[in-house]
């Protein structure tokens, strides 16, 4: 088990002791087991908060947003939620100094009960991040083959109606918290559409079909923009599995524009540029 | 306490039971679905689940469920129609002990005081409430705190106790006899079985401060930097507002299709940041800061002040879903802490 | 309601963008090209405009297949409109076919303001394949109505 925790909790206690930085967002121990926590840290002294192990399920970055006014923020992140820092500089959410990303080789998380890689990190495509500022261990890739439960591959293979019930199912347990959507560093719309009442968009309440277009349109919205790293798939406390979907528009983002989201700062966020000979074929 | 009588059921004629119940009445209970359990209409009795501690949404929804209709209108005609009332009555089956605690409190929301709510009352008149006992105590669980006897229940029909191969069924009212009617009377062997199961010690989590004096205090800490600590991390989802057995926050919506619309109340929850958007455009609550004060304070302050109870039964379930690993139990053990620091001062 | 015999006509939204494909129905109108009556049309300034949501939003309201209709890459009146749309528009289309929406219920073209008879023929061709898909289910929300209570307040059933 690569010890990680020691060289994040010295870097951190340093950064706090030089003021490089005003806060460090890091991850701490949480009151359930096989969980860890986000917990936000100004006094080198208190970098003995700072743990990492194989929980450290959040996505961080959701709160740079609302802390950035603090003044510049050090942040543990794992490649994933590097990449929506990346997002978010390049839709100019936050400046590159504005951040101090501690980041590694990530060896992936666990979900649940700790018996299985993730999902998620079993079909990881950037183990190692794209930036940072200080880098824990090597940087060597350090992910090892691991069991995890396949729940997005078969419903590829299904035929339309069989998705169609399947879908349905799925979206059928969603409770409306936006447990998803909050979780998600990507959406940081003051007003989310849901929130619209003029027009309204979809109802209030559970209403089938309203959930469905409401995760149908999340999900657009975050494409091209995904650091697949699964906080929205975790964050659900009724286990909704959204894995098919985000899954489905991270493969047609790459095959038909070659985008991969949160690799380059300077580059743009796919949907917002276009090349002359983009795919065509599907308009008479 | 005192009942009426006691019948024993046993463990393997639950579902022929609940057949025989089914045949005149609706009857929900905890059902599989996935990974946990949920409150759900049985087709057949051999459909209950009792296999998870807590079904993973409250029973709230049952008479305050997530989508309600008020009524039909038409815009041109003027004419407003009230939605119709379901026919058959309810047996609600396997109810833990926190949430009927949590249907005493939504019970004083919705059908207590000056004004009584309709579409409440029209389902929980018609629903028979049929609890069971909670031996075992779950990671999360906390009820002790709030006084809540895990082994009866003052506003049930029924209480089923699981014992060895049987349910002691401890009958409170007569609408809950006549379910049990034709069941074998309880002996006195079974009686002291059910005792020695409820007198058995369980291993409680840490003690929180006694709740009626942190309730006290709580209203006195408005402007301690203490919030802050505490909110930081909450993202603003209602996961937790919307499996609580005792939040019962609502919005009040109409859809309308050219002349002919709906109106319908659905689940809201103080966590969105939205909840509190004035017409004027006004936000008291722009932060987590505030929501998360807001929360709690409402749930251990204010209605006890105002309803004479606490608005948590500690089931434990907010603990459980929430994302990022705000714990009430941790919350209140520091608040009780810091708040009891500061008043000495 | 349906009578015994009428076979199904479909309700089809069509978005079409002011300067090319609108203009094209505007001349398919002017040259009498006959085309079938089923489309409703909703004239956006660009087809960048259309966002997702009105696509979901017409089907959920009962629409039986939805067109969008730009101009074609290169032509658009605000230079780079329709090459966005493109863009949106084929992760949307993949999507819902993925779900299970059944194909052809969303389609695309692009129609310049020069192609009066060309639009006739891209709507009689969405018209008939939406046709043999038959009435949208998936996706429409109803506000469920009992049928007493639509007497009684003085409705008809949703159209």
């Amino acid at each position: 088990m690569i010890d990680y925790q020691t060289e994040i909790r010295k870097r951190a206690a340093e950064l706090l002791k030089n003021k490089e930085v005003a806060m460090v967002i890091g991850y701490g121990a949480a009151s359930l087991p096989n969980r860890t926590m986000p917990i936000f840290i100004t006094k080198p002294e208190e970098a003995d908060k700072l743990v990492f192990n194989r929980f450290c399920t959040n996505n961080l970055s959701v709160y740079l947003m609302r802390l950035k006014e603090l003044g510049r923020l050090a942040i543990v992140s794992k490649p994933c939620d590097v990449r929506t820092i990346v997002c978010l500089i390049q839709e100019k959410q936050i400046e590159r100094q504005q951040v101090h990303i501690i980041s590694f080789a990530c060896p992936g998380v666990k979900d649940g009960d700790g018996k299985f890689l993730s999902f998620v990190c079993a079909n990881c495509p950037v183990t190692t991040p794209p930036i940072y500022d200080s880098l824990i261990g090597d940087g060597r890739e350090v992910k090892q083959a691991e069991d995890f439960i396949d729940n997005v591959t078969e419903f590829f293979s299904r035929l339309p109606q069989e998705r169609w019930e399947m879908f349905k199912a799925e979206i059928a347990k969603c409770i409306r918290c936006y447990a998803c959507r909050n979780a998600c560093p990507m959406c940081y719309c003051k007003e989310c559409f849901v929130e619209r009442a003029l027009p309204r968009w979809i109802g209030e309440g559970a209403e089938l079909t309203d959930t469905m277009i409401f995760h149908i349109v999340r999900a657009i919205h975050v494409a091209g923009r995904c650091g697949e790293c699964g906080a929205c798939l975790r964050a659900c406390p009724m286990g909704v599995n959204l894995g098919p979907i985000a899954k489905k528009i991270q493969e047609d983002m790459l095959n038909l524009f070659r985008h991969q989201a949160g690799l380059d700062p300077e580059a743009p966020a796919a949907l917002s540029t276009f090349e002359l000979n983009d795919y065509n074929d599907f308009i008479k | 306490m005192k009942t009426m009588k006691e019948k024993i059921l046993a463990k393997e004629n639950l579902a022929p039971f609940l057949d025989e119940l089914l045949k005149t009445y609706r009857v929900v209970a905890p059902v599989r679905a996935g990974d946990y359990s949920l409150y759900r209409p049985l087709e057949h009795g051999g459909d209950i689940c009792l296999d998870y501690l807590r079904p993973i949404k409250s029973a709230k929804e049952i008479f305050f469920p997530q989508n309600e209709t008020l009524f039909y209108f038409n815009k041109r005609t003027n004419r407003v129609v009230a939605s119709p009332e379901g026919e058959k009555t309810t047996v609600l089956f396997g109810i833990t002990p926190c949430d009927l605690a949590g249907i005493i409190a939504q019970d004083r929301i919705f059908s207590s005081g000056t004004f009584k709510d309709s579409y409440y009352l029209r389902r929980r008149s018609q629903t028979i409430l049929v609890g069971i006992a909670c031996p075992i105590p779950g990671e999360t669980c906390f009820c002790h705190v709030f006084g809540i006897d895990r082994f009866a229940s003052e506003i049930a029909d029924l209480f089923f106790i699981p014992l060895q191969n049987r349910y002691l069924v401890r009958v409170n009212t007569e609408q809950g006899g006549k379910l049990v009617e034709h069941l074998q009377e309880a002996t006195e062997a079974d009686l002291r079985e059910a005792e020695r199961l409820a007198a058995q010690p369980v291993e409680l989590k840490e003690e929180i401060m006694p709740i009626e004096e942190l309730s006290h205090l709580l209203s006195e800490e408005f402007e301690s930097p203490v919030w802050d600590d505490i909110a930081r991390k909450c993202i603003g989802c209602a996961a937790c507002t919307f499996v609580c057995p005792t939040c019962h926050c609502f919005d009040i919506t109409d859809e309308i299709r050219r002349d002919i619309g709906r109106r319908s109340r659905t689940w809201d929850g103080c966590m969105f940041p939205m909840f509190t958007l004035h017409a004027s455009g006004h936000n008291p609550r722009t932060n987590a800061t505030q929501r998360i004060r807001q929360r709690i304070l409402h749930k251990f302050a204010y209605f006890k002040d105002n309803q004479g109870i606490i608005s948590c039964t500690g089931c434990g379930r907010c603990v459980d879903v929430c994302p990022v690993n705000v714990d009430i139990r941790e919350v209140l053990k520091y608040l009780s802490e810091t708040l009891k620091d500061a008043s000495k001062k | 309601m349906k009578e015994p015999g009428e076979t199904f006509e479909p309700k089809i939204v069509a978005f079409l963008c002011n300067w090319c494909s609108y203009a094209g129905a505007d001349l398919a109108g002017i040259g009498r090209y006959q085309y079938p009556p089923n489309v409703r049309v909703i004239r956006v300034p660009c087809s960048g405009r259309v966002d997702p949501l009105y696509i979901l939003k017409a089907l959920q309201n009962g629409a039986d297949g939805v067109l969008v209709s730009g101009c074609h890459p290169g032509d658009c009146h605000y230079l780079e409109g329709n090459y966005f749309a493109r863009r949106k528009f084929a992760i949307l289309k993949n999507l819902l076919e993925f779900i299970g929406l059944e194909e052809g219920r969303v389609q695309f073209s692009w129609v310049s303001a020069a192609e009066g008879e060309r639009f006739s023929r891209v709507i009689k061709e969405v018209t008939e394949s939406i046709k043999k898909l038959g009435p949208a289910r998936r996706l429409v929300k109803s506000l469920d109505i009992p049928n007493e209570i639509l007497r009684e307040i003085g409705g008809e059933a949703e159209a």
